[in-house]
């Protein structure tokens, strides 16, 4: 087996999971993102040159996943899923809470645009700069920022303050040195 | 708790749901690769064989016709020997019959087999040579070293055609 297809092989047996739950934060679906991780390992190592390590292919993939979902988002190919609320579960304590905070969480981003969720996802989970996510993105760093303050008032609409207001705190720093830059 | 670990939390929980329930299609993905692998650098590999030919090959030709403008005369000249080569070929092969019928006949009878190559691509160089070659392949008729001479007159009329056909 020749080495790229051991990347590929390793790559989908250890993090496709993860993949998925990337894609899923991008979709807001899970039969979307399973077929949108596919699609984009496919044409990973499909296409250029060999990818040599299994984390320079995985970030490969979710720069994929991340305009893949934005471009069949924008062209309205993505079905959102009906999300029915579901029943607080009497037995386990602690338990609602959670799902009640995901449910949120899930409605609060359905209400972003494409862009506004993609540049959100890569800012929060990913913990990308501005000029990062432009790049990835193929936009200007003034857009990135313009749609991140866009999603952030709509977060903070159905999520409360201190949700963005944590992490605009802990973004500080990295704002102060991006302008040092 | 802020967004990023709401978001994190979320996509671990989607995860691990995906991953108890994954399906195991690794090979058939690795294979969808390959299949993709193998056509795009097909494609690639065609794409950069295909430009390299172009330069090498049609890149000077193109050149030449482009940018020397009077150098187009001659390659408008060859134009019509190409147009009058297409057109008699099929008549040189009827001409010469009744041309040589008297003395000939005989003689271009075996040449459609062999003798289309005999007498066509050298009648255009010159009459030494078929004569030779008439004599080196049809050695037990005396009679074709005499009529040889009078077949290399009736076969540079038809030489011409044939070996202009034969460039073509």
């Amino acid at each position: 087996m020749s080495a790229w297809a051991q990347v590929m092989e390793t790559l989908v047996r250890q993090r496709r999971p993860a993949l998925v739950g990337y894609a899923y934060l991008l979709t807001g679906s899970r039969s979307e993102a399973e077929d949108l991780v596919q699609d984009a390992i496919v044409r990973t190592f499909a296409r250029g040159r060999a990818k040599t390590s299994v984390r320079e292919a995985e970030a490969y993939v979710k720069r994929a996943i991340a305009n893949e979902a934005v471009n069949r988002a924008r062209h309205g190919l993505v079905v959102r899923e009906n999300r029915v609320k579901l029943a607080e579960p009497v037995t386990v304590p602690g338990h609602s809470a959670r799902i009640d905070a995901r449910t949120d969480l899930e409605a609060a981003l359905d209400t972003l645009s494409p862009r506004e969720r993609a540049v959100t996802v890569l800012k929060y989970v990913d913990d990308l700069t501005i000029a990062s996510i432009a790049a990835v993105l193929k936009l200007n760093d003034g857009t990135v920022k313009r749609y991140l303050a866009n999603a952030a008032v709509k977060l903070r609409e159905r999520l409360g303050d201190d949700a963005v207001n944590d992490s605009e705190r802990r973004t500080v720093p990295v704002t102060l040195t991006e302008s040092r830059i | 708790m802020d967004v990023s670990m709401q978001l994190r939390d979320l996509a671990n929980s989607v995860g691990e749901d995906f991953a108890m329930n994954a399906p195991d299609d690794t090979a058939r993905l690795v294979g969808k690769a390959r299949r993709g692998r193998m056509v795009w650098s097909t494609g690639v590999g065609a794409a950069v064989v295909g430009s390299a030919a172009s330069l090498a090959f049609g890149g000077p030709a193109l050149a030449s016709v482009l940018t020397s403008g009077p150098d187009v005369a001659p390659a408008g000249s060859t134009t019509p020997s190409a147009t009058a080569s297409v057109s008699p070929s099929p008549d040189a092969s009827v001409t010469p019959s009744p041309s040589t019928s008297p003395s000939a006949t005989p003689s271009t009878t075996p040449l459609p087999g062999t003798g289309g190559s005999l007498g066509g691509v050298p009648g255009g160089v010159g009459g030494d040579d078929d004569a030779a070659e008439n004599e080196s392949h049809d050695s037990g008729d005396s009679h074709e070293s005499a009529d040889g001479t009078k077949v290399d007159d009736s076969t540079k009329t038809g030489g011409d055609h044939e070996s202009e056909g034969s460039d073509d």
